[in-house]
């Protein structure tokens, strides 16, 4: 199980099964692939580089100044990432990965960057896909599964921000014929 | 934008979202790294057009910004996708610009139900600045002059 918590030192500890672990080890590798000598005809390399300007000539201009920064800085999360992986300390069937405070965004970017790939790679067009139930029979159901699961990393991550999360209040759903409990923070008042 | 977690279970209506009330509020953000993040050219806070406040708690609006007229501005505009969590973006806004939770969570749903949401208005320098920041967070973003 997915655990994520904050020390009192500021590094934040990912604990979890060995088995998620050695599946996150294998994501770097897939966006290393895209940054290195990046094609930027390719739809998954734009949507990590995107347009800056709708005119052409302005965002060309945009991409000389600041693309290099941006290569750069993503490239620095899938190395923080990659380390930070390298570091965690396995127990039996658990690891415990440690997120070095000054690393937070970086790994958090990288988790977010890996969650865009892998949407973009799925051709997700609308916001609704992650409201129905899982696709077994989908043509990429691991890669689908695999974004489900980050979404899961992320929210864990956010949680351990120290930042206020927003509260959202889903609509009554006809599917939801039950009482409603246990549906995380809704406002009952709306 | 892809509901988050206590969203999950359909999709949003206008309107519908509340804001968080809770004693997690006060006080300063405890994120580690956040000075590093809050790094700003000249250490000036972008105003939001319409006059809003951008209510941050780190800076505030300064007169470098007010002495800057109008036809000056850019607007950097935040663009919807259905991959990133609305969590991550209220967290992107607020980190950013040190927008309230509030601000964050109203930016986040426009950005939801109507597609954009202008999220800052400032000179073309600070706001190309922003735009580069918000595609390192993975946010599509673009700038444009005011009323072009």
């Amino acid at each position: 199980m997915l655990k994520v918590s904050r020390r009192k030192d500021g590094t934040v500890a990912v604990s979890l099964n060995l088995y998620e672990a050695l599946v996150l080890k294998s994501l770097p590798e897939r966006i290393r692939r895209l940054l290195t000598d990046p094609d930027f005809s390719d739809r998954t390399v734009l949507r990590l580089f995107p347009r800056a300007y709708r005119d052409p000539a302005k965002d060309r201009e945009y991409r000389r100044l600041l693309g290099e920064d941006l290569l750069r800085r993503k490239l620095a999360g899938v190395e923080a990432f990659e380390k930070s992986l390298r570091r965690m300390r396995v127990k039996q069937l658990r690891a415990e990965i440690t997120v070095r405070a000054e690393d937070y965004d970086l790994w958090l970017g990288f988790v977010n960057d890996m969650r865009l790939v892998l949407g973009t790679e799925l051709e997700i067009e609308e916001d609704d896909w992650s409201d129905d139930a899982f696709d077994a029979s989908h043509p990429r159901a691991e890669d689908l599964a695999l974004l489900h699961y980050l979404s899961w990393l992320e929210e864990e991550l956010l949680q351990a921000s120290g930042f206020p999360l927003p509260r959202i209040t889903p609509p009554e759903s006809p599917r939801d014929s039950g009482s409603g409990k246990g549906e995380g923070p809704a406002d009952k008042s709306t | 934008m892809s509901a988050s977690r206590a969203a999950a279970a359909g999709r949003l209506g206008a309107g519908r979202g509340g804001v968080a009330g809770s004693a997690r509020e006060a006080g300063p953000p405890r994120s580690p790294g956040r000075r590093r993040e809050m790094e700003e050219p000249n250490g000036t806070g972008p105003v939001l057009s319409g006059g809003v406040s951008p209510g941050t708690r780190e800076k505030t609006t300064t007169e470098t910004d007010s002495l800057v007229s109008p036809d000056r501005l850019w607007n950097v505009i935040v663009w919807n996708d259905p991959i990133n969590l609305m969590s991550y973006v209220t967290f992107v806004f607020q980190k950013l610009f040190g927008y309230s939770i509030e601000l964050a969570t109203k930016l986040m749903l426009q950005v939801h139900n109507e597609g954009r949401s202008i999220v800052a208005s400032v000179e073309r320098e600070k706001a190309e600045y922003y735009v580069s920041r918000l595609h390192q967070y993975g946010l599509q973003a673009t700038l444009e002059k005011q009323d072009a």
